[in-house]
């Protein structure tokens, strides 16, 4: 995720807004298609309609990442107010979910919500480092050094999703990463919650048919 | 009447920016709403759980596909053999991902600067 920022701290330096800016949108939204649409349309002057409707339309994918992630932590049986968990919401990206997935079966469930604090805290700290770094250095790298560390986090993320024991997610995974790219270039970013609704319940429903017992439903 | 303007002009950007973000605000709300209905080991849980599963990976080759900023400079043959190198050598050998990780990575540097 670190080094997917520093390619976004490349991409905002190259757009022309400032370091502060450039922080905030990291911060505020942390949302690697929300940042790129901010900068992308804000750089060319977008009204803000156009603004708030392409953020809302790009980003559905955040109301399923927030209900599995908090329901993987089990939140609710912490007792914390709307406010905390709002909180706590925003800083569910693909690269945390990810990780909680990975980590599930590994530690008690009651202390997943602490492993959540201590890994948001630590790539609030170092994505906002690398989008520094990146910021500063877009004047002097070429482009394919900065493709490197831009390549890495696709690749990471597709092989922490690939490690889920359980079969149905590992089809999801299969039939979302073939569907997505294929349906892109007719529907754009809707393709990510077509390709979710087809991989996630195909998945589930193909792992269902043949082996209903370990499902467990 | 110039300051005041000048006020403006500084706050656009970040006016522009909670504009954004509250497209966002909106589905982690609901998010955080509908959690608090929806039992941790039920089927609905795992269906969502399946959809975000396929919904990152769809996004993950997208960015592979039709990347944006520095990755578009590369060609798609140097970013998608990588990357299927990448996966099919971490399930070759999957007790260890770094291993996958480190053969995708390798093969995308050899890509762009050797071939």
């Amino acid at each position: 995720m670190s080094a997917a920022m520093f390619g976004f701290g490349v991409f905002a330096g190259e757009a022309g807004l400032d370091l502060y800016l450039c922080l905030g949108s990291l911060l505020i939204l942390w949302s690697m298609p929300g940042m790129v649409i901010f900068v992308s349309l804000f750089s060319v002057g977008t009204p803000m309609f156009l603004l708030f409707t392409t953020v809302l339309l790009a980003n559905m994918r955040q109301f399923f990442l927030v209900l599995s992630g908090l329901t993987l932590m089990n939140i609710n049986q912490h007792k914390f107010s709307l406010i905390k968990k709002l909180f706590w919401a925003h800083l569910i990206s693909p690269t945390g979910w990810a990780e909680l997935t990975k980590v599930k079966s590994e530690i008690d469930e009651k202390d997943l919500f602490k492993f959540f604090q201590g890994l948001s805290l630590a790539l609030v700290i170092f994505t906002s480092s690398a989008t520094v770094v990146g910021y500063k250095l877009y004047d002097f790298l070429p482009s394919d050094v900065v493709s490197i560390p831009v390549f890495i986090m696709p690749l990471y993320l597709t092989i922490l999703m690939l490690r889920a024991v359980e079969i149905h997610y590992r089809l999801a995974v299969f039939t979302g990463g073939i569907i997505g790219p294929i349906l892109y270039p007719y529907i754009g970013d809707w393709s990510l919650i077509i390709a979710g609704l087809i991989g996630g319940s195909t998945g589930l429903m193909i792992s269902y048919y043949f082996n209903k017992d370990k499902i467990n439903v | 009447m110039y300051e005041d303007s000048l006020i403006i002009t500084e706050l656009m950007p970040w006016l522009m920016l909670l504009v954004a973000s509250s497209g966002i605000f909106v589905w982690r709300f609901l998010g955080v709403v509908l959690s608090s209905k929806v039992e941790k080991d039920s089927f609905f849980a795992k269906w969502i759980n399946a959809i975000a599963f396929a919904m990152t990976t769809a996004l993950m080759t997208r960015i592979i596909i039709f990347p944006t900023g520095a990755l578009a400079e590369t060609q798609l043959i140097e970013r998608i053999i990588p990357f299927l190198i990448g996966v099919i050598i971490f399930l070759l050998f999957s007790k260890k991902p770094i291993v996958g990780l480190a053969a995708g990575i390798v093969s995308f540097s050899f890509a762009i600067y050797i071939v």
